[in-house]
């Protein structure tokens, strides 16, 4: 589905990820891990299209990433959620839902301005209220994002992602700051998510629900592909084992 | 009750003009009418947006000056003013389009720093400008009737300030309107996931850099309706009406009224309005008491005074004033409920 070939990206002269080739297969739940600055949230932002890879491509369904905006690979359907939370808390729950549905809108201006756009709306929240559904937070939808939990905004972030009905969803440490169960909760929602037919890419510290939930998992250190495979591979793999553990 | 929201505003519209009808409060109203669709539009671009603006007064001024130099006398041919107020208002917009498409490039306090500028060359070009009239400015800008001059004042026996009252508000609810239905539409969310995180903003579809551009032309044609209805209202321009001051001054009315609040620019810029003009009632009581002080020389000092009250203490300003009420509420039930 997503084919990342040779890519390669440096911040001066720190090389964050070098010849960087992996693939993600389509209605799987794949993995990214690595030791910290290993380079995953650098692959993230090249796949975004946050940051430009400075050689190799991108292809995603035969079409070539490497060069486009972050809009324009949102319109080819792929979108992410942020480590670090970037939830808009000046909206309502259901607002941020309704404004990851921006590209299936199809209003103009005009619309607007005049108030010729209510149809839409009306249609907008509805499909915005499933998706909460879907996640079990339709009881948040028109409460301040701004005054809620970390662990519930991290799953508004994933119901935001999903209404821009995307092929592939990036979800960038959606486990982190949340405590066990919730982590459990988490992955039941992931798997829920590919049922729906929607490609996940993770990326993951937590590694009870990496090897639990993970169809197919890539390795990297020190920006390389070190490792690939399923859960019981990689948790045997010597080369792994090292760069998590160290030698003796 | 429903529809209380409705009808109480336009009550208030209709008693305003029969309760205050000297003219010089009528002129106080006019002049709140007109800073109030500038601060609309400065709400957009900042209270929605995100995106500071200093030099709205450029804006503003550059629409009352094309106006006012092609229908009032100053060049060899004269045209009407229904031609000029849409070829004012199209410049202006055009104009305020390629400023924003360099412009918005530049973030926080850069961008303060390169509208506060514009606001700056707009000045210059208004005090050198041909047929402009230097510092002085020029008189002599025909008036804007609704139904035409001789029906309106013969026979509908509407004078100038009543005329001047009904087209600004009737320019101001429309605006407010339009202001309303773009907040609940998708483009007042995408200006709203702009303001609070760029990134998240474009992961979701929004082409930042197009909506960003977007907003700043819609304040700029607020600002030239605005500035068309000031040359036609006040027959006349002089180039410090549209200075810095004036700039600072409209952001000062937003912050204060509540940024990010559609109703909240009319209320701050009726405050800041009500409030100077009270100052020379006060400076007039004052003055039968024996006691000689120009207030009106302080203006600046008080507006920076209300400005700091508002930052410490409503820092959602005068809107949020209701959510500090509703707080107040919850809280006392809760100490009755124990």
């Amino acid at each position: 589905m997503l084919k990342v070939n040779n890519v390669g990206k440096s911040f001066g002269g720190l090389k964050a990820l070098t010849d960087l080739t992996f693939s993600i297969e389509k209605n799987m739940i794949n993995s990214i891990i690595g030791p910290n600055g290993a380079g995953k949230t650098t692959a993230f932002n090249l796949l975004t299209g946050v940051l430009k890879a400075d050689c190799g491509e991108i292809i995603f369904e035969s079409k070539d990433l490497t060069n486009l905006k972050p809009h324009k690979i949102a319109e080819l359907g792929i979108t992410r959620t942020f480590q670090n939370l970037q939830i808009f808390s000046n909206m309502t729950v259901l607002e941020n839902v309704i404004t990851g549905m921006h590209l299936r809108t199809k209003s103009n201006l005009l619309h607007a301005m005049f108030g010729l756009n209510k149809k839409e709306e009306k249609k907008l929240k509805e499909r915005s209220l499933e998706t909460l559904e879907l996640l079990g937070l339709k009881k948040y939808a028109f409460l301040k994002s701004g005054s809620l939990p970390f662990g519930i905004l991290r799953q508004v972030e994933i119901a935001r992602a999903l209404a821009v009905s995307p092929k592939l969803i990036l979800m960038d440490e959606p486990a982190a700051g949340l405590n066990p169960f919730e982590t459990e909760e988490l992955g039941v929602k992931i798997k829920e998510i590919i049922k729906t037919g929607v490609t996940v890419l993770l990326i993951e510290h937590d590694m009870n629900l990496v090897m639990d939930i993970s169809d197919k998992i890539t390795v990297l250190n020190f920006g390389q592909k070190i490792a690939c495979g399923n859960p019981r591979e990689i948790q045997k793999n010597p080369l792994v084992l090292k760069a998590y553990l160290g030698e003796d | 009750m429903k529809y209380l929201k409705y009808i109480l505003p336009i009550l208030i519209l209709i008693l305003l003009p029969l309760i205050f009808n000297s003219p010089m409060n009528m002129r106080i109203l006019i002049e709140i009418g007109i800073f109030s669709i500038i601060v609309l539009g400065l709400n957009l671009l900042m209270g929605f947006a995100g995106q500071i603006s200093l030099g709205h007064a450029g804006f503003f001024g550059l629409s009352a000056y094309i106006t006012g130099i092609l229908s009032g006398g100053r060049l060899p041919f004269t045209l009407p003013v229904f031609f000029t107020i849409p070829i004012a208002i199209i410049l202006t917009t055009t104009l305020c389009f390629l400023i924003a498409i360099p412009i918005l490039k530049l973030k926080g306090h850069y961008l303060a720093m390169a509208t506060l500028s514009i606001g700056i060359i707009f000045f210059t070009i208004f005090v050198n400008m041909p047929f402009g009239g230097g510092f002085d400015g020029f008189a002599g800008i025909p008036r804007l009737w609704i139904f035409g001059e001789y029906f309106t004042g013969k026979i509908l026996k509407i004078n100038k300030y009543l005329n001047g009252y009904i087209i600004t508000y009737l320019v101001l609810v429309f605006l407010l309107w339009i202001s309303r239905n773009l907040e609940k539409s998708k483009f007042g969310r995408a200006f709203m996931a702009i303001h609070t995180s760029e990134i998240a903003a474009s992961t979701l579809g929004i082409d930042v850099t197009r909506y960003k551009v977007m907003v700043f032309t819609i304040s700029g044609l607020y600002a030239s309706i605005a500035g068309v209805l000031f040359a036609h209202f006040y027959c006349g321009v002089t180039p410090g009406d549209f200075g810095t001051v004036k700039s600072i001054t409209f952001v000062t009315m937003l912050v204060i009224g509540g940024s990010g609040s559609v109703i909240g620019g009319v209320i701050g810029t009726a405050f800041l309005i009500t409030v100077t003009y009270s100052l020379e009632h006060l400076q007039d009581f004052l003055r039968t008491l024996g006691v000689t002080v120009s207030l009106m020389d302080y203006n600046i000092f008080i507006y920076g005074f209300i400005f700091l009250l508002v930052l410490i203490f409503l820092p959602d300003g005068l809107t949020g004033l209701k959510n500090k009420f509703e707080g107040f509420k919850f809280w006392r039930e809760r100490v009755k409920s124990k």
